[in-house]
C-alpha cells in the first residue's frame, strides 16, 4: 500500500503563494465575501503561515504552505461521528462531503487546522462556472472540507497505469501546488517506494515535522537548514 | 472513430463533471455563451492540452491550457518553456478567470452619457471602425496626421512594431507606453550608452546585493527569478536585499539592510568607497574598459576630477551612513563582501529609482558593477541580442504622414521640464490641457489602467477630457476607459494570436507564441487586426504599410526570420542548455526543421523558441558610448546639460547653468554633476513620517483587481483579505498610540486615506508601507470599493531626469481614526 506524501524544502520556497491560488483553481475551492474572509473564514485547502521572528533590523519573515498532513494516526477521523472522514487505502484522509453533517469535530481535533468548513453556499466567479475542474465535486453549505492530496488525480493515473499494465511511477501522481511551484519547492511521492525522492528527503538531516510529539504521524515533511 | 480505453477514462472523466454542473442548480449565473455552456455540462469530455504564453504581467510564462470538449478549466505551467520552466505564479493560474470574467466588455461601445455616468451604448463593429477611420481620415486631409496619439502600455516585440508601424504610416510621432517600468533605463543609457536592461546572471553569482529590486515580487519575470533563486543553496549564493520595508525578495535574502528612502545612491557610493579605498575593484576591467574613473585631462587642457577622487572625497562611510541610515560598519563589511567574493552581483530597481533623484542612485549602483568588472562575465551581466526575426520592408510614408511625423513629439515637453526622456505622464497631461505645441485630437489607449496607475491623476484627467475622441482597446471598463468615447475591445489573451519575446534581464534571447486556446467568447477583435482594419477604410500608403491580412500572418511571416536564421531551437523537453552549448561548439546546427510548417507547428506545440547560446559580444556593442566605454563620468549627460545651457543663453553667464540645473532639482556643481552622486530628495520636512507604496505579487499593476480569487490572496503575506494595510514599526506605532489593526488615518499634502495598521519590525521605524493595486472607483464589480490606493496621496513629483513618477518622495502623518 503506498504512502504519499509530501516534502517542503522551505530554503526554496519564497511564499510566493502560487501554491494557494494553484489549489482553489484545481480543486474548485469556492470563494467568500471580503468580510466573512476577514472573519477567518476564506477556505484556504493550502494555507500559508506567516511568522516574523526577532526585532527589527535582524528580523525574519517566514513563510510555510500548510496543506493537509494526512496523518497516519489521523485525530480528525477517530471523532467523526459518521464517518465522513477516514483514512482511506491510499494512505490519504478521505471527506465524504454527502455525509458530513457540519458538526466541526474534526476541525477542532486536527491540531494544524487544516481542515474549513463551508458556513455559506460556495460561490465563485460570477459567470465563470464553466471554468470548474469536472474531476473534482462541488461541496455545499455545512460541509467540511479540506486539501485531498488531489486525489482525483491519483485515481486516473491509476486507472491509466493499469490499462498499460505497469506500476505508477515516482513524479507520475503530482498535486497542483507541487506540479506549478515556481520554486520547486514541493515534492510529493510515495514513502514506500525507496527509489523515490520524497523517501529520500524524508531521511535528511534537515527534515522535521509539525508536532511531532502528538504522535499523529503526519505525512507533511519540512526540510530547513536552521529550525527556531 | 476507435476510442481508445485512455479516451475513456478521460471520457469519464468530463461526464462525471458534466454531472457535478447540473447537480448544482447554477444554471441562472451563467455569463458565458450558450454553446459554451451546452458543452460543458453535456459535451463527450475529452481532455486537451495546448501551450500558449501567459500575459497578464511582462514576465511570458509559457503555459498549459487544460480544456474540457474545448472549454478551457485549468493553467498549469509549460515545463519545457525556457523563462518559467513549469513554474506559476498566483496571478497567471488565475487567468481563466480574466477569460471568464463577468465585467468584460462583450462589444463595441460608445460612451452615451458624461464620464463616469456608466452609460453606454452598443455600436456594430462596422459603425465603430467607420467612426475612426473618418476621424482619422478627416485629420489628415486637414494635414494634421500629428494631432493623433497612441498610449500604450507594455506591449513588446512585434507589437509595439506593429503600432509603431501604424502611427509613422499615418503620420504621427506619438505612440507612447505608459507602464511601470517606463524610464526605468535612463540611468542605463548615461552610463553605458544604450537603455537595455542587463540580465543577470543570477545563477553563476556567489553574492548578489540588491539595491531595492524586489525581483522575486516585481522583477519583469518573477517567475524566472524564482526558479534562479530556488538554487541558492546547492550553489551557496548569498542574497543580500537593501530596501526600507522587507519585501518577499528581503524575506528570501540571507541579509535585510533597511535604508533611508530616497538614500540608495549615497549608500551605493559608501560602498564604493571602501572597494576603491581598499583596492577590492577589478583593475583590469577599470583601466580598460572604463572612462572617467581617474582624474584626466580634456582636449581643452582642463583637468576634471574622476570617479575616484569624487568619492574619496565625498563618500567616506561615516557621511553614507548619516545619509542612508545604515551603520558605517555595515556599510564597510558589505564592501570587503563584495570585493572579495567574486563573482559578485549588483542590482538597482524599485525604490531606488522611485524618486527623485532615482538615475543618479542608479547610476552609483550600476557603478559598482563596473568597478567590479561584472560586464559580460560569468555571475555578471549580459546583454541579450534580439531574434532574429524577419524585417517588415520599410514603411512608404507618403507627404502628409512625413509632414506629420516630423512635428515635435507631443510628450516632449516644451518648458524641459524632462529633457532627457522622450515620455513623462506629467508633461503629456499638461501639453494636452494646455494644447502645446498643438491640441491632441485623438487619443487611443492601449492596455494599462494609467489614471488608476499615475501619480497625476487630477492632471490626466483633465487632460482626457479636453481630447475630441478616445478610444480604448480595453477589455474592461477601468478607471481610464470610463473617460473613453468609444471602446473596441481586444480579445482575452487565451483567444488570440500574440508574441511575447526576449522579456528584460531574462539571460537567453526567446519567443513565445500565443495562439488561441478557446474561440472568442465575446464580440471582441484583435487590436492588431483592428489597427490593419483601420489603416485599410484609410487606403492609400496608410493601407499600403499592412501588406498581411491579419496580425497573425505578421507574427508568422517575422517568425520566418527565426527559422531561416538556424539560430537557436524550439523549446523542447530534455535539450537543456549545456547540451546545446556543446552541440553548437562542435558545429551543429542545432534547430532543424524540414519546412517552416514544420518548425511553425513544432512552435505552437511546444509554445516558444529559445536561443541559450550567447555569442560574445565585442566591447563596442557592450559600450555604446561615443568612448565605447563605460562612463563614470556621463558624457551624454554633459551634451544634454550644454545644450541646456545654450539654448537658455550660454554659459557665459553662470546664471543660466544654474538655472538649468536647479530645474533639474541637482544641486551638485562642476564635474559632480556628471558623475554617480547623491542629490537630497526635496521632502516635506513638517511631516513626520516616509510614506511608501510597495507592491505584492498576486496584483501587481492594479489590473488584477476584478479576480475575486486575487482579491482574496491580496494580502495573504498580512493575514488580509480584501482589503488594505499600512505597515508601521512598533516603535512608530506606539508613539501614536496605535495599536495592531487599529484604523488610522494616513495623511498627507495632497490628501488621506483610512486605512488599518499592521505593526511589523520588517519595516524602518519613521517609514509607513501601503500596498498599491486596490481602491479601485472603477473597473469592475469584484474591484470596486475595497482598500485605497496610495498613489491618491502620494505628491505629483518625478525624477526630472527620467521623468519618472518618485513614487517615495511623500512624507505623511498618521492618526488614529476616532
Amino acid at each position: 500500500m503506498p504512502k504519499w506524501a509530501m516534502v517542503f524544502d522551505l530554503d526554496k520556497c519564497t511564499g510566493c503563494g502560487a501554491c494557494m491560488a494553484a489549489c482553489k483553481m484545481e480543486n474548485n475551492v469556492a470563494i467568500v465575501d471580503p468580510e466573512e474572509a476577514q472573519a477567518g473564514r476564506a477556505l484556504f485547502w493550502m494555507d500559508m503561515i506567516n511568522a516574523h521572528e526577532g526585532e527589527y533590523p535582524t528580523v525574519a519573515i517566514k513563510r510555510m504552505p500548510k496543506p493537509c498532513f494526512h496523518c497516519d494516526n489521523p485525530p480528525c477521523t477517530k471523532v467523526c461521528p459518521v464517518r465522513a472522514t477516514y483514512l482511506n487505502e491510499d494512505g490519504l484522509v478521505a471527506q465524504i462531503y454527502h455525509r458530513c453533517i457540519g458538526c466541526r469535530y474534526c476541525m477542532a481535533a486536527c491540531p494544524f487546522t487544516a481542515k474549513v468548513f463551508n458556513w455559506w453556499d460556495p460561490r465563485w466567479l460570477e459567470g465563470a462556472t464553466t471554468c470548474f475542474n469536472p474531476d473534482v465535486s462541488l461541496r455545499m453549505a455545512g460541509v467540511v472540507e479540506k486539501c485531498s492530496f488531489c486525489a482525483h488525480r491519483l485515481h486516473h493515473v491509476n486507472e491509466v497505469a493499469r490499462v498499460d499494465d505497469r506500476a505508477l511511477q515516482d513524479g507520475e501522481f503530482m498535486p497542483a501546488c507541487a506540479e506549478n511551484c515556481p520554486a520547486d519547492a514541493i515534492y510529493f511521492g510515495d514513502l514506500e517506494n525507496k527509489d523515490s525522492q520524497v523517501y529520500k528527503l524524508s531521511r535528511s538531516y534537515r527534515v522535521s515535522r509539525v508536532m511531532e510529539d502528538l504522535g499523529v504521524e503526519p505525512k507533511v515533511y519540512y526540510l530547513a537548514r536552521r529550525t527556531a | 472513430m476507435e476510442i481508445k480505453r485512455r479516451d475513456f477514462l478521460r471520457l469519464f472523466g468530463g461526464i462525471s463533471g458534466a454531472l457535478v454542473l447540473h447537480g448544482c442548480g447554477l444554471d441562472d449565473v451563467f455569463d458565458v455563451p450558450a454553446s459554451l455552456l451546452e458543452k460543458a455540462k453535456n459535451g463527450s469530455g475529452l481532455e486537451s492540452w495546448s501551450n500558449t504564453i501567459c500575459s497578464l504581467c511582462p514576465g511570458g510564462c509559457g503555459i498549459q491550457v487544460r480544456s474540457i470538449d474545448g472549454v478551457p478549466v485549468y493553467i498549469r505551467g509549460n515545463r519545457v518553456y525556457p523563462v518559467n520552466q513549469g513554474g506559476m505564479c498566483p496571478l497567471g493560474l488565475n487567468a481563466l478567470h480574466a477569460l471568464y470574467n463577468p465585467d468584460r466588455v462583450k462589444a463595441p461601445m460608445r460612451r452615451s452619457g458624461d464620464v463616469g455616468s456608466g452609460k453606454w451604448e452598443s455600436v456594430s463593429w462596422d459603425d465603430a471602425l467607420r467612426t475612426v477611420s473618418e476621424k482619422l481620415s478627416g485629420l489628415r486631409k486637414e494635414g494634421k496626421p500629428h494631432q493623433v496619439g497612441f498610449l500604450g502600455y507594455e506591449e513588446r516585440g512585434l507589437m509595439r512594431d506593429h503600432i509603431s508601424r501604424f502611427m509613422r504610416a499615418y503620420g504621427s510621432p506619438n505612440y507612447y507606453q505608459f507602464s511601470l517600468t517606463q524610464n526605468d533605463t535612463v540611468a542605463y543609457q548615461l552610463l553605458q550608452g544604450h537603455a537595455q536592461v542587463p540580465a543577470p546572471d543570477l545563477l553563476n553569482a556567489r553574492l548578489i546585493v540588491s539595491f531595492g529590486a524586489n525581483f522575486l515580487e516585481a522583477g519583469y519575470s518573477p517567475v524566472y527569478y524564482t526558479k534562479l533563486y530556488s538554487h541558492h543553496q546547492e550553489r551557496q549564493t548569498k542574497y543580500v536585499q537593501i530596501e526600507s520595508r522587507m519585501s518577499l525578495t528581503g524575506a528570501n535574502a540571507d541579509q535585510w539592510i533597511p535604508v533611508r528612502p530616497g538614500t540608495y545612491g549615497a549608500l551605493a557610493l559608501g560602498i564604493a568607497y571602501v572597494v576603491i579605498r581598499e583596492e577590492l575593484y577589478d583593475k583590469e576591467f577599470v583601466r580598460d574598459h572604463t572612462k572617467g574613473f581617474e582624474d584626466w585631462i580634456d582636449r581643452g587642457g582642463k583637468k576634471h576630477a574622476g570617479f575616484k577622487s569624487f568619492v574619496l572625497g565625498n563618500y567616506y562611510p561615516e557621511r553614507a551612513s548619516e545619509i542612508s541610515g545604515v551603520p558605517s560598519a555595515t556599510i564597510l563589511e558589505l564592501a570587503r563582501q563584495l570585493g572579495n567574493t567574486r563573482p559578485s552581483l549588483i542590482l538597482g530597481d524599485g525604490g531606488a529609482i522611485a524618486n527623485t533623484n532615482g538615475t543618479f542612485a542608479l547610476m552609483a549602483v550600476h557603478s559598482l558593477n563596473a568597478l567590479l568588472g561584472n560586464f559580460e562575465r560569468e555571475g555578471g551581466i549580459y546583454f541579450i541580442n534580439e531574434p532574429p526575426f524577419q524585417k517588415h520592408p520599410d514603411v512608404l510614408e507618403d507627404a502628409i504622414a512625413k509632414a506629420g511625423n516630423h512635428q515635435t513629439p507631443f510628450a516632449q515637453s516644451e518648458d524641459d521640464s524632462f529633457p532627457l526622456t522622450n515620455f513623462s505622464i506629467e508633461s503629456f497631461a499638461k501639453n494636452v490641457v494646455a494644447g502645446r505645441p498643438y491640441p491632441l485630437s485623438v487619443l487611443f489607449i492601449y492596455g494599462g489602467n494609467p489614471l488608476f496607475q499615475t501619480i497625476n491623476h487630477n492632471d490626466l484627467a483633465n487632460a482626457l477630457e479636453k481630447i475630441d475622441l478616445i478610444v480604448s482597446f480595453d477589455s474592461a471598463i477601468n478607471e481610464t476607459s470610463e473617460y473613453a468615447h468609444l471602446i473596441l475591445p481586444d480579445h482575452m489573451f487565451l483567444e488570440k494570436w500574440g508574441e511575447v519575446s526576449n522579456v528584460p534581464s531574462v539571460g537567453f534571447a526567446h519567443v513565445g507564441v500565443q495562439h488561441p486556446v478557446v474561440q472568442p467568447l465575446h464580440q471582441t477583435r484583435h487590436t492588431g487586426d483592428v489597427l490593419i482594419e483601420i489603416a485599410r477604410h484609410m487606403g492609400g500608403a496608410v493601407g499600403a504599410a499592412f501588406p498581411l491580412n491579419s496580425y497573425e500572418e505578421e507574427i508568422k511571416f517575422r517568425m520566418k526570420g527565426v527559422y531561416l536564421s538556424g539560430e537557436g531551437a524550439v523549446a523542447s523537453q530534455g535539450v537543456r542548455q549545456l547540451w546545446l552549448e556543446y552541440l553548437q561548439q562542435r558545429g551543429w546546427q542545432i534547430g532543424r526543421y524540414a519546412s517552416f510548417e514544420e518548425f511553425w507547428d513544432r512552435l505552437l506545440e511546444n509554445g516558444g523558441w529559445w536561443n541559450p547560446i550567447r555569442k560574445k559580444r565585442n566591447w563596442a556593442s557592450v559600450f555604446r558610448t561615443s568612448s565605447g566605454k563605460f562612463e563614470f563620468y556621463s558624457q551624454s549627460l554633459k551634451a544634454s546639460v550644454d545644450r541646456l545651457v545654450d539654448n537658455s543663453g550660454g554659459r557665459q553667464s553662470l546664471h543660466n547653468e544654474d538655472l538649468v540645473l536647479n530645474k533639474l532639482n541637482i544641486s551638485a556643481r562642476g564635474d559632480g554633476v556628471f558623475v554617480p552622486h547623491h542629490e537630497r530628495v526635496p521632502y516635506e520636512d513638517d511631516l513626520p513620517l516616509y510614506l511608501i507604496p510597495f507592491h505584492v505579487l498576486p496584483n501587481r499593476d492594479g489590473q488584477a483587481s476584478n479576480l475575486p480569487l486575487m482579491q482574496e490572496m491580496f494580502g495573504y503575506s498580512a493575514n488580509r483579505y480584501w482589503s488594505s494595510w499600512v505597515e508601521i514599526h512598533p516603535e512608530t506605532a506606539s508613539e501614536y498610540d496605535i495599536a495592531d489593526q487599529a484604523w488610522v488615518w494616513v495623511e498627507t499634502s495632497v490628501g488621506r486615506v483610512k486605512v488599518q495598521a499592521k505593526l511589523s519590525h520588517a519595516i524602518m521605524p519613521n517609514v509607513i508601507a501601503i500596498p498599491f493595486g486596490l481602491g479601485h472607483t472603477s473597473s469592475g464589480r469584484y474591484a470596486k470599493g475595497h482598500g485605497v490606493n496610495p498613489h491618491w496621496i502620494l505628491r505629483n513629483i518625478y525624477d526630472p531626469i527620467s521623468g519618472k513618477p518618485a513614487l517615495e518622495a511623500t512624507k505623511a502623518g498618521i492618526s488614529l481614526v476616532i
